[in-house]
């Protein structure tokens, strides 16, 4: 089974060019950090409430970018909330992207190949190779969404984050998705670090705006 | 009333009292009384019973007068709890929240998806 990181790191990958696509680098590095965390709460490492995050238990559980974490948490006693959290693991938002890759790459879900672009410049594409959990992931995603049914965990973590970093857009058309909005809203407000990672996000785009216009 | 008792694990050193979870048929509805902490060491426990329940009956109240906390993995189990009770067709609501436990549930949003009424339904 995938983490939920890996699910979000594939719903990236463009499956006819092999590039990967993010909208919004920020709001994807915000997303990889989310879902970070939410493979912790799935592996019953850590709970959070509606702002801090509480570490259970921090023996490791074999992998790597989850168990680098869980030191961290468990050493960084100063950083206490889901906000702390998000932002520093945004800092390693290209960490956890490439673990996720190598991993996917690991288990021939994804391949690695080094095209040449006009003779002679490198060019890195990743074709999905294993078209189950590609197809899975999607369809999950637009199972969740389209129904009216009750969502799983694991459902609400990924639709909530795939919406944060606007990757729906991918899977559903946007009539599907506008048709959709309020359920949409309603699953990625159910948790809190998706709705930390929401916030963190406006943040980020309030920040950016900031600069913008100051800069005229 | 039939009483069923889920405990922390003795492992995790805590408090192996922090959720009682009760559970009674009253006037054709069957409570589940959850008290003390819904969190991660917990939250299993309370999903659980609430599967349990799901599987057994077609209405299902789940009493949270007693609960004093309940922390994300708490609300999963509650959310888990309503799903099985859909995929059984089961009526399900959530009922007597405490004050803490109303406000995590209207921060996430909970009463867009269940059913939560001040008191019981029986």
């Amino acid at each position: 089974m995938l983490t939920v990181l890996e699910e979000i790191v594939l719903l990236t990958v463009d499956e006819k060019t092999g590039k990967l696509r993010s909208p919004k680098n920020y709001a994807t590095a915000n997303a990889l950090a989310g879902a970070l965390f939410f493979d912790l709460a799935l592996a019953k490492k850590i709970d959070t409430d509606t702002e801090n995050i509480q570490l259970i238990d921090s023996t490791p559980v074999g992998n790597s970018v989850t168990d680098y974490f869980l030191k961290q948490i468990s050493e960084q006693k100063d950083l206490t909330t889901v906000r702390d959290w998000i932002e520093e693991g945004f800092q390693h938002s290209q960490y956890l992207e490439e673990e996720a890759l190598r991993s996917m790459v690991d288990r021939g879900i994804l391949k690695h190949q080094i095209e040449k672009k006009l003779w002679v410049i490198d060019v890195d594409r990743l074709r999905v190779i294993d078209h189950h959990e590609y197809q899975e992931v999607k369809l999950r995603l637009a199972q969740t969404i389209l129904s009216d049914v009750i969502p799983g965990t694991r459902d609400i973590m990924l639709v909530s984050l795939a919406s944060a970093c606007g990757l729906l857009g991918y899977v559903l058309n946007e009539h599907e998705i506008e048709a959709r909005k309020d359920r949409i809203q309603t699953i990625m407000n159910l948790e809190t670090i998706s709705r930390q990672v929401v916030e963190a996000i406006a943040d980020r785009e309030q920040q950016i705006y900031t600069a913008i216009n100051s800069s005229f | 009333m039939e009483t069923t008792w889920y405990k922390g694990n003795d492992k995790t050193g805590y408090d192996k009292t922090m959720l009682d979870i009760t559970t009674a048929e009253q006037s054709g509805w069957f409570v589940v009384k959850a008290a003390g902490r819904a969190d991660a060491v917990t939250a299993q426990s309370l999903e659980d019973a609430l599967q349990a329940a799901a599987g057994e009956h077609q209405k299902i109240a789940l009493d949270l007068s007693g609960l004093a906390y309940i922390s994300s993995a708490g609300l999963r189990s509650v959310l888990q709890g309503a799903r099985a009770a859909q995929t059984n067709n089961a009526e399900y609501v959530v009922c007597s929240c405490t004050p803490p436990v109303l406000k995590v549930f209207e921060m996430s949003g909970m009463q867009n998806v269940l059913r939560i009424l001040k008191g019981l339904p029986c």
